[in-house]
């Protein structure tokens, strides 16, 4: 049904006549504070003066630099952290800020039971054997199609990540269009490792992650735990957020089915 | 300093080019220009005034320094107001479960309040109030594909870019919101 389809409709119509009654609070004349903000960064030397040299492009000139810098220091094979649907980039200058949140699966799609999850996104999710997980959400996304998160709570031995109700996360998504972007201050705090005989790579220190579904693109999050992210021979990239140390986590990666 | 001809407002266009340029005051008019739906778009979100006009500020200031990933060809409106949006999903997740303002509450008039419309006269108070209820029990991306849609009045389209999901969920998800308010609203008849 398009924009004129819904005009027959007596409830668009209710909607309709709604939207000319109802009382938001006023508009704040944001212009002013806009403006004084944007010169106050341009004095301070915050911020470029050119929004042509702004986010996106600093972006990608600082990891143009950290890729260089890492050629020079040869490490170019760790040059490009790329696997599956997640990519690393190491951007000097860009650290965890405490104020950030951590991801909540909650926000990153509707809940669902496991099967209906496999369902929805049309791949078998790999689990650890033990406890079902306590919350799975399917995650849409544009590229190649949605995702799946899933949480456990904390338990014996099993502590809750910082600042957050979980314990253990792992998310699956297929396909190489990418959903996450991790971004870390140095190259070292990125270990290539493997699981099941397949590239993985391990960050154990605070990161930053950005995830772009349906909704847009979400975060930036802080990330406290130690990260795991593999992909599989069916193509699904895996990543497992944890309080385990790396030897555990892999250990528990390899035991997914 | 803006290069503009006397007593002649920019063009859209004109005014985002020169904010590329870093014309901070040309990029203060499209502020301007957009306050309201921002607000507003961030409001529904976060259901907060304080929360929305920060939502909406730090919104602003993104929008300018992401000029560049901004195409010439596209609307201004939805690249913004799905900054804004962002933005203020986050700010809703931060604020967690904090108490929400409800839609409802945003009609209640004082007694100085301009009378309403005549469309609005003619949805008598019980069945607006039915609406808003239903509107409020719908799930929130229906909901805020719904209210996106006919309380911010922005067109299918402008509603995808804005929430940032493709045209064909938009859809699907007004169709779903609409169906389920028809049914909430049927069955309270029949009741």
């Amino acid at each position: 049904m398009g924009d004129h389809g819904m005009r027959d409709d007596p409830i668009a119509a209710a909607l309709t006549a709604l939207a000319r009654d109802v009382a938001f609070p006023p508009a704040p004349p944001l212009a002013p504070a806009v403006t004084e903000r944007l010169l106050g960064d341009r004095a301070t030397g915050r911020r470029p003066a050119f929004p042509g040299l702004a986010l996106w492009s600093r972006r990608r000139l600082l990891v143009a630099v950290a890729l260089g810098l890492l050629a020079a220091l040869g490490i170019a094979a760790a040059a490009r952290f790329a696997i599956g649907a997640f990519e690393i980039r190491v951007q000097p200058g860009v650290t965890a800020d405490p104020s950030l949140s951590p991801v909540e699966p909650g926000d990153l799609g509707a809940p669902a039971s496991v099967r209906e999850a496999e369902a929805a996104v049309g791949f078998d999710l790999a689990l650890p054997p033990g406890d079902p997980p306590d919350e799975v959400h399917v995650v849409e996304r544009l590229g190649d199609g949605p995702g799946i998160v899933v949480a456990w709570g904390p338990g014996a031995g099993a502590p809750a990540l910082d600042g957050t109700g979980w314990s253990l996360l792992l998310m699956a998504f297929p396909g190489e269009a990418d959903v996450g972007l991790k971004t870390v201050e140095r190259p070292e705090a990125i270990r290539e490792t493997s699981v099941g005989g397949r590239r993985a790579f391990w960050i154990d220190v605070p990161h930053v992650i950005l995830l772009e579904t349906d909704d847009g693109v979400l975060g930036p999050y802080r990330v406290e735990g130690n990260v795991l992210i593999w992909d599989t021979a069916e193509g699904i990239t895996y990543r497992m957020e944890t309080v385990l140390p790396r030897t555990e986590a892999i250990a528990l990666a390899e035991s997914l089915r | 300093m803006t290069d503009r001809v006397e007593g002649r407002p920019l063009e859209e266009a004109e005014l985002v080019r020169l904010a590329r340029g870093g014309d901070v005051h040309a990029y203060g008019e499209l502020v301007e220009r957009y306050r309201e739906v921002a607000f507003r778009t961030a409001w529904l979100i976060t259901r907060s005034s304080a929360d929305a006009e920060d939502a909406a500020q730090d919104a602003f200031v993104k929008a300018f320094y992401a000029l560049d990933r901004f195409r010439a060809r596209e609307a201004f409106r939805p690249w913004l107001l799905r900054i804004v949006a962002n933005e203020a999903k986050n700010r809703r997740r931060s604020a967690g479960r904090r108490e929400r303002l409800a839609l409802r509450a945003s009609l209640e008039r004082g007694p100085g309040d301009a009378a309403p419309s005549p469309e609005a006269a003619a949805l008598a108070g019980a069945e607006r109030r039915a609406l808003l209820a239903a509107l409020e029990r719908l799930p929130e991306r229906e909901r805020l594909v719904v209210t996106c849609r006919y309380l911010l009045e922005l067109s299918e389209a402008e509603t995808a870019a804005a929430l940032g999901i493709r045209p064909g969920t938009a859809k699907s998800r007004l169709s779903r919101g609409l169906r389920r308010l028809r049914e909430a609203l049927g069955d309270r008849d029949d009741g």
